[in-house]
């Protein structure tokens, strides 16, 4: 129901105003959001770091849960099961490696896209095998700007919605 | 009215697209016949059925590997993602149109399939009973989905649990129709009709009457007492007046009873039932359940950390017995789930609450009734949160549901050659971005449902603005802690 106290574009915007606030408001954060998922994803000038981490798989997690790196790191994971056979799989970069036990495997990645990677089982150990997860977090100089990025994307996203309805009153 | 056809099909790309107004879908002839045949929900629940029987059957006897057998895939990745995803906010309760789990009661209770039965109550079953009146509630619905989320990784994961479920559903099911009258099963012990009813106050679609002055001179209400040959609502809905999706399972009979064609099935804009009279404390305590669980599921089920999964894989040790093992740390877990969900997140909402009404400084409003009211406003960000945590279930697991349909009892068949198809996430790395967007959608319903709920206390635009803050801040906090979750 419109309110006569609204401002005019309260009024004028009628029944489908809601509609066209909200998508508004999605089209602005997609655009906002690939803007921040594509950005930070050339490696930085200077100096590249390589290092190895080492990962223990086992039922149902990966030791060290957890792995951040910085942008432009080139990582070389060298992954030991515990228990049984576990996959090794890093959302976003073709990474998927079967680790046996008794062996070791070992993949580099160059760490070139910020942001969080889900790590994931891709060989059935179990029973909570779909819920075996690790996480790599890429950030630039020590911020996760996938993360940071989203957060502003949400604030903005609520004090405009906030806006409007303020505006169209009760 | 009739409309024309070009006029029909404008209104309902109108409503569906711009969300303008409503349309009564049953303007389109083929859903009006479609809707109104007698046999349109017996196939609908058929077909389910048939499907809940193989699940069940794969579930007791087949593979015990998760995501080779046809009940976990298909009940917890495919039901669920389409459940929570597709029917609940676009058709709201349609699930309970086609839910299999209370159809043996429901033909016993009725002496019928498709047919209305004369036949009256005889021997061993007797008339049945009304449901107590102080379980006229969704308590037990509340805590039935608690209990079953507490079990969630040993429910999600083992397909014995999964079919030992099901078949106790149908079983519970069946009984309860033999004791109490119509739906009593649905309506108030059913764990899954309790978060669709709740959460079908969003959705895009309603079932109401067309005009109520004609109900209202209309004394013999088939659509409540049922006609010769329908039966009336078996939801305890009074249909000539109900405003809330909450309670009406979308069975369609009183569609098929009402001799003067007064009902619609119309499309919607989102969020219709959150501003409509009628809130309910119990009702209040769900959107926290709800809203809470989404979270400590992302946590426990998604999350990295090892330990928390370890404190939740409680496992069934068969076949030495019924005990459960792992119990060292899961009780901590319990207490974690019943706590936050029952107590911490609805008293961080009275703290946010109690400073809405404290900066508004205007007398006489009852902190109880403004939690109680403001609470539905998490209706919305909740659905999205379980929408978002449904998601990587889909996108990630999408090759199990290829793997189980050439081999649906994990026994080595491969019937449509697509048993050995290799894990394949779909974009994984899209998922965090997905989920952001629909936490911003249930953001911007959740805001200005809040803002209205404020409103209907402070009818001041300056005081509503003052006491809305608070809300923001906790919508704001709220939405954040899942981006967190997603990215951080």
């Amino acid at each position: 129901m419109q309110n006569a106290h609204a401002p005019p574009l309260g009024r004028l915007m009628g029944s489908a105003g809601n509609m066209k606030v909200l998508v508004t408001v999605l089209v602005v954060t997609i655009i906002l959001l690939t803007l921040v998922s594509t950005s930070h994803t050339q490696s930085p000038e200077g100096k590249v770091r390589s290092y190895t981490i080492d990962v223990v798989a086992r039922q149902f997690a990966y030791e060290p849960g957890r792995i951040v790196v910085n942008l432009g790191d080139e990582v070389t994971f060298k992954v030991q099961t515990k228990d049984v056979s576990h996959g090794f799989y890093i959302d976003g970069y073709d990474v998927d490696v079967h680790i046996h036990p008794g062996e070791t495997e070992e993949v580099t990645i160059v760490a070139d896209k910020v942001g969080k990677f889900k790590i994931r089982c891709s060989v059935t150990c179990g029973s909570m095998h779909p819920f075996m997860m690790g996480e790599l977090i890429v950030v630039h100089d020590g911020v996760n700007y996938a993360h940071v990025g989203s957060t502003i994307v949400v604030v903005i996203a609520a004090l405009c919605i906030a806006t409007y309805v303020w505006r169209r009153g009760t | 009215m009739k409309m024309e056809s070009s006029s029909k099909v404008k209104s309902f790309l109108m409503s569906l697209i711009l969300h303008r107004g409503k349309f009564d879908v049953m303007e389109f002839n083929i859903i009006r016949r479609l809707i109104k045949h007698t046999a349109f929900q017996f196939i609908l629940i058929l077909l389910n059925l048939l499907v809940f029987w193989v699940i069940i059957l794969s579930g007791l006897f087949g593979s015990q590997v998760g995501n080779k057998n046809l009940s976990i895939i298909f009940v917890w990745i495919v039901w669920w993602f389409l459940l929570i995803a597709v029917l609940l906010p676009i058709f709201g309760r349609a699930w309970c149109t086609m839910c299999p789990i209370p159809v043996f009661g429901e033909y016993i209770q009725r002496r019928g399939i498709l047919v209305k039965s004369d036949k009256k109550a005889e021997g061993w079953v007797k008339k049945p009973k009304r449901w107590p009146e102080r379980f006229n509630n969704i308590w037990l619905q509340n805590l039935g989905f608690l209990g079953m989320a507490t079990f969630s990784p040993l429910l999600v994961t083992r397909p014995i649990i999964t079919g030992i479920l099901l078949g106790l559903l149908f079983v519970i099911a069946t009984i309860m129709m033999l004791i109490f009258e119509k739906r009593s099963f649905c309506k108030y012990v059913c764990p899954v009709a309790g978060f669709l009813g709740l959460f079908s106050m969003f959705s895009a679609i309603e079932l109401r009457v067309k005009d109520r002055i004609l109900c209202r001179n209309h004394l013999d209400k088939e659509c409540i007492n049922g006609s010769d040959t329908h039966y009336g609502c078996p939801f305890f809905v009074h249909v000539p007046t109900f405003e809330r999706n909450n309670y009406c399972g979308l069975c369609t009979e009183c569609i098929k009873a009402c001799p003067h064609d007064n009902i619609s099935l119309n499309l919607r804009p989102f969020a219709g039932d959150i501003l409509k009279k009628g809130r309910r404390i119990d009702e209040a305590w769900k959107s926290f359940i709800m809203l809470t669980l989404a979270g400590l599921y992302m946590i426990v089920l998604l999350g990295p950390w090892g330990w928390l999964k370890d404190w939740a894989n409680v496992f069934w040790v068969p076949p030495y017995g019924w005990g459960l093992a792992n119990f060292s740390n899961f009780p901590i877990l319990v207490g974690i789930f019943w706590f936050s969900s029952l107590l911490f997140t609805p008293a961080i909402f009275l703290g946010f609450t109690a400073m809405s009404r404290a900066v508004a400084r205007v007398k006489g409003i009852s902190l109880k009734l403004l939690f109680r009211d403001l609470s539905y406003e998490l209706i919305p960000l909740a659905l999205m949160a379980w929408i978002a945590f449904s998601i990587p279930l889909l996108m990630v697991n999408w090759s199990y549901i290829a793997n189980v349909i050439s081999d649906p009892f994990g026994l080595g068949w491969n019937l449509f050659g697509t048993a050995e198809l290799a894990f394949n996430p779909f974009y994984p790395e899209s998922i965090p971005y997905i989920q952001t967007i629909f936490i911003i959608f249930g953001l911007f319903y959740a805001i200005r449902s809040g803002y209205k709920i404020i409103g209907e206390h402070y009818p001041d635009r300056g005081t509503a603005f003052r006491a809305f803050l608070p809300q923001l801040l906790f919508l704001m906090l709220t939405s954040l802690l899942f981006i967190l979750l997603f990215m951080g």
